[in-house]
């Protein structure tokens, strides 16, 4: 029976054989990116004799690390072609180029001299695109330089919003000039010229743009310094409060308007109340939800305490929805958004009221669907698109609304705790930095200053640990104390999670050009730290800004630097590339 | 008062409170709201936590294997960040086999010990600092006579029997400068007893005097010995910390003091007990608690690829596949099961998932949960899937259970049996070295690290061209184990005697001449990937 069958599938498997010797086959891969790789004019490590490899390596969400990659040897001064055959379509692709030293035996070999990035790119069927990667030198800060080797430099501006944006470019509003023999840049007198130009840093040309220059002409409607700026879901920077100048100094206004990448102009919002109830300053906002914008204001001086004491929620399109009190007024503080679902957590870091900086962080958690318990405020406030319910029967009448489309529902729960050692501090930096592993869920605080005349910097690190709870004691402390530093972390690629601090004020009054990088072992639940390779120029910088770019750079710019005797507007930026 | 006696009762006081302290601090957490953030409340969870396994996602009506996988990544990811079920690990659900498991009361156990002998350390190193600078010996020797406690209630994991004997040695030394000389003595016979060749250092007059007496006592008192014996294979036994070899051992000439047998194996707790030598001949046999369970071993009753499709078929509903279903999470040892398909909605596309509960026996159909088609809003989407994952495993949906075939498995299939139009992240070829682990391994300019395997020739042109209309198989039944139920005879009942086997066999033959003909003068078929050129401008 057997071989009767086998007798049977013989000519089967015969005509199978000249069947698939007639596949013709798959085409060579169709051309998908073409990446240039340049370096700074000056420092490049393309231009290092050091630099003996240069590797690059397909990264996007679905490609494993480092599993597509090419080594090719580097020769110094001369142009190298590599080639990646065979790279997935999809979106979010982007090569990393880095540069290798030699070992003894001839062979690549760590640290990592140089790395670049190019930014992500959805790469469709039959789709070609030019994209670039600056190489850099890793844990130094590098001048951007765009293609046509000019280095990018803002028109000097202290106090303007930097918001990153969804196009991977990082928007500058607003900001002040130094007011002519000023020396304190905590008084708001000390800055003049408050400027309404918005510029716009692109990633990929690394160049600026003057988006108030035609064809855009996107202008603040009033010139702002020090007003606070956030991101939306969509694209949209919300650009809330800030000091204007009306003839009479520096006050604080209540103006909201709102950056529209669609039509790339500054708009206001056209609901009923447009407006924040309390002009503030020296304040913060926050987008609340991944998927909406809602936006939360908090603290800030104000003519009175009134502002310093609330929150308020703003939405571009349905204005200002409603307030909540804190639990005592807070401005010059830190907030940071933990975000969970359907919801989070504002952390409201340190500050300072009218009795000194302030030794505590508040946590307002709230809720989109109410799922907070009552121990706080029980008010419910909610909206169907438009409408939003924010009066004193709203409860009932939010109840009657559920379950309609579109329907948004906020409660929040304050909650207060002690910042770790009891330590008051005003002007901190803080960031919630995770990288996507478990145990690595953190929010750093780092700097400020202890007293309210901002004369005695801070050299605390303190890591408040989202899932214990509870403080990382191993955390070691800056080498410089620092008030007002500038922080951030980068979000790519294995060096995601590296946290950089710099700038800031010594106790001398001086800013600090320095950069100390920290980063988080979360297996041995340590902490480390260590000085970067270069520092910022121009002395460095208080109230500047730091943005975590798409490439895993780290984007500084803004602020003011001082010798402890005259402030200067600073006007160079740097890209820090982490180690 | 003696204030730096004092000073140390104090610390001593601190040492005990901080414990009590920090449990007092912790457990009710005065911002519990925000403990446990995002990745829930590790100290919370005091008993073992359900597992929950997931069947990889199947897809349908031309879903991408690329957004399946996605999903299936984050919500992975997203259950165990949540911490309300465990996840059972893929290796488990691929091969079907529980992983071993350790005894929850002998892992605390260790775990004490471990943290108290870390603390007789601490005790033992501030009490040499204090004997040393010739302080506080009556806290120093409180303080050994504690590290001595912690020595001998633990001594199955002590590893350095060292440090027991020179806790003794030292207490021995305390004791004479307070005057104690008969303690001193005791001190020194169970010294002398644990390590025979125990010397005082020079310059201790009365110690060496002591041991001497000590060491003469101890002589002429009989002597004993210790036979261990132990069943498991490959177990080592140590007495008093010294390595005998394996199991069985004797250790003979034993002077009469206590004496510490410890028997280790790399699987199992180590095992010890304290003997009292007073002439004897002490026999004793060491059961080890193994920390693998011989349970586990069990044969597969069911395998996963009998299960694995369940989730691609969706009859969810018939007994056959509960009753597979309850077998399998019983043999991983998985109360939830969960199993999800992958399919398009109006806008973008839909995660459904059902959720099998071993207690319950039944399935239940989560709400579906909608995606945009490029997964733009994945974050928001898999936090509302995991939430209806940890609403169902807190309380079964009994509501919601799957009484009929759900319909998105009974949709039209015409667009599920189009090929997936993103690529597999499987199909990327393997490729050398990372330089993130290791440095890039090229050696030999120009020699590049390129995928070394061609990318997959498969493409989703010449899938649709091949099978002809007529060599469609007859429709399956719905239940994928129909067929396991039926006899031999049923299958000897050969193909080749079918009429419609032979005009299969025609049509085939002639369908593929001249499918091989037209691909012969088609171009050839589009590549999944695509080229990315580098210039280098220095």
């Amino acid at each position: 029976m057997k071989t009767q069958r086998m007798r049977l599938l013989l000519p089967l498997l015969m005509l199978a054989t000249p069947l698939s010797a007639c596949d013709p086959g798959v085409a060579e891969p169709v051309q998908g990116l073409a990446v240039l790789v340049t370096g700074p004019l000056s420092d490049s490590p393309l231009a290092d004799p050091e630099s003996a490899f240069v590797a690059v390596v397909a990264e996007a969400p679905d490609i494993p690390p480092d599993q597509i990659q090419v080594v090719q040897p580097l020769v110094t001064g001369q142009p190298t072609n590599l080639s990646l055959p065979a790279v997935p379509y999809g979106f979010g692709r982007q090569m990393r180029v880095e540069l290798y030293s030699k070992d003894v035996n001839g062979l690549p070999t760590f640290p990592v001299r140089g790395r670049g990035r190019t930014i992500p790119q959805d790469v469709g069927q039959g789709e070609t695109f030019l994209v670039s990667a600056y190489v850099t030198k890793t844990n130094a800060f590098a001048p951007p330089i765009s293609e046509a080797k000019q280095e990018a430099l803002t028109d000097g501006r202290v106090g303007a919003a930097v918001v990153p944006m969804l196009d991977n470019g990082v928007l500058i509003a607003g900001g002040a000039d130094p007011a002519a023999g000023a020396t304190d840049p905590f008084d708001p007198k000390s800055w003049t010229g408050f400027k309404t130009t918005v510029l716009r840093y692109g990633t990929k040309e690394r160049q600026l743009f003057n988006l108030s220059a035609a064809p855009f002409n996107a202008s603040l409607s009033v010139g702002r310094a020090f007003l606070a700026g956030a991101a939306g879901f969509d694209g949209t920077v919300v650009l809330s409060g800030g000091y204007v100048d009306n003839g009479a100094g520096p006050e604080p206004t209540n103006l909201m308007e709102f950056y529209d990448p669609k039509s790339n102009n500054i708009a206001k919002s056209t609901a009923g109340n447009p407006v924040l109830e309390f002009a503030r300053a020296r304040h913060t906002i926050t987008r609340m939800f991944d998927d909406d914008n809602y936006f939360m204001v908090i603290g800030g001086k104000g003519a009175d305490d009134k502002a310093a004491r609330t929150w308020e929620i703003w939405h571009p399109t349905h204005g200002r929805i409603t307030a909540g009190e804190l639990s005592g007024p807070r401005w010059n503080h830190a907030t940071v958004r933990l975000p969970e679902k359907d919801g989070g957590y504002m952390m409201l870091v340190g500050g300072e009221n009218d009795a000194g900086p302030i030794n505590n962080f508040e946590v307002i958690r709230y809720d989109r669907f109410g799922n907070v318990s009552f121990k706080g405020n029980t008010k419910v406030t909610c909206c169907v698109g438009a409408t939003c319910e924010t009066g004193a029967d709203s409860n009932a009448k939010c109840a009657s609304l559920k379950g309609q489309q579109g329907y948004s529902e906020f409660r929040w729960e304050p909650l207060l705790r002690e910042l770790r050692g009891g330590v008051a501090r005003t002007l901190p930096a803080a960031a919630y930095v995770h990288n996507g592993a478990p145990r690595y869920n953190l929010v750093y605080i780092v700097g400020g200053f202890q007293d309210a005349k901002k004369t005695q910097p801070l050299n605390r690190i303190d890591v408040f640990d989202i899932e214990t709870g509870g403080w990382i004691e191993t955390a070691p402390t800056l080498e410089g104390a620092r008030g007002a530093p500038v922080m951030g972390w980068s979000t790519a690629g294995a060096q995601r999670g590296q946290v950089i601090v710099t700038g800031g004020l010594d106790a001398s009054g001086k800013t600090m050009a320095s950069g100390e990088v920290l980063s988080y072992d979360p297996v041995g639940r340590k902490l480390f730290r260590e000085w970067t390779a270069n520092q910022l120029p121009a002395g460095g910088t208080v109230f500047g800004h730091a943005v975590s770019l798409s490439t895993g750079k780290i984007f500084i710019a803004g602020g003011a630097s001082s010798d402890g005797a005259s402030l200067k507007a600073n006007t160079s930026i740097r890209l820090y590339n982490p180690k | 008062m003696n204030p730096v006696r004092n000073t140390w009762k104090r610390a001593l006081a601190w040492v005990a409170l901080v414990p009590f302290a920090l449990t007092t601090l912790v457990v009710p957490a005065p911002f519990g709201g925000l403990v446990g953030l995002g990745q829930g409340v590790a100290y919370a969870q005091t008993g073992p936590k359900d597992q929950l396994a997931i069947i990889p996602l199947a897809r349908r009506d031309g879903v991408g294997t690329l957004a399946t996988a996605r999903i299936e990544e984050y919500l992975r990811a997203m259950i165990e960040a949540g911490n309300v079920v465990q996840l059972t690990p893929p290796s488990v659900v691929n091969s079907g086999r529980p992983r071993f498991r350790r005894s929850g009361r002998v892992t605390k156990r260790s775990s004490a010990a471990t943290k108290s002998l870390a603390k007789a350390d601490q005790a033992l190193l501030a009490a040499r600092t204090m004997l040393d600078e010739g302080k506080n010996t009556d806290v120093a020797f409180k303080l050994l006579k504690a590290a001595l406690k912690r020595y001998e209630r633990h001594f199955a994991e002590l590893i350095d029997f060292t440090k027991m004997v020179d806790a003794y040695g030292r207490a021995a030394r305390a004791s004479l400068k307070m005057g104690k000389k008969g303690t001193a003595a005791a001190f020194l016979t169970k010294a002398v007893a644990l390590q025979p060749t125990f010397v005082t250092n020079r310059g201790e007059d009365d110690m060496a005097k002591l041991l001497v007496i000590v060491r003469g006592r101890l002589e002429k008192r009989r002597k004993g010995s210790i036979s261990v014996t132990c069943k498991t294979p490959g177990a080592e036994v140590y007495i008093d910390g010294v390595k005998l070899g394996s199991a069985p051992a004797v250790s003979k000439d034993l002077y009469a003091s206590t004496h510490y047998v410890q028997v280790r194996h790399k699987n199992a707790e180590p095992w010890g007990k304290a003997f009292t030598v007073r002439g004897r001949k002490i026999e004793v046999e060491a059961k080890l608690e193994m920390l693998e369970d011989p349970k586990d071993n069990i044969a597969l009753a069911v395998k996963p690829s009998d299960i694995k499709p369940f989730a691609s078929k969706g009859n969810y509903h018939t007994k056959l596949v509960r009753n597979f279903t309850f077998m399998f999470s019983r043999q991983i040892r998985a109360r939830f099961m969960l199993f999800g398909v992958v399919a398009k909605a109006k806008r973008g596309i839909e995660l459904h998932m059902f959720l099998f509960d071993q207690k319950m026996k039944k399935f239940a159909a989560l709400d579906p949960v909608p995606f945009s088609a490029n997964l733009s809003n994945m974050q928001m989407k898999i936090l509302e899937a995991e939430g209806h994952i940890r609403r169902a495993v807190q309380t079964f949906p009994v509501a919601k259970e799957v009484t009929s075939q759900p319909s998105v498995y009974t949709k039209t299939r015409a667009a599920a049996s189009a090929p997936a139009i993103v690529t597999s992240p499987t199909t990327i070829p393997p490729v050398t070295t990372t330089p993130r682990t290791t440095p890039p391994a090229t050696t030999t300019p120009p020699a590049t690290t390129t995928p070394t395997t061609p990318p997959r020739t498969t493409s989703p042109v010449v899938r649709r061209t091949t099978p002809p209309a007529t060599t469609q198989p007859p429709k399956t039944a719905q239940d994928p184990y129909k067929n396991l139920l039926k006899g031999k005879d049923d299958r000897d009942d050969s193909i080749v005697k079918k009429w419609w086997f032979w005009t299969a066999i025609g049509l085939v033959a002639a369908g593929g001449v001249t499918a091989a003909v037209i691909m012969n003068n088609q171009t050839p078929a589009p590549s999944s990937n695509f080229k990315v050129d580098v210039l280098v401008q220095p």
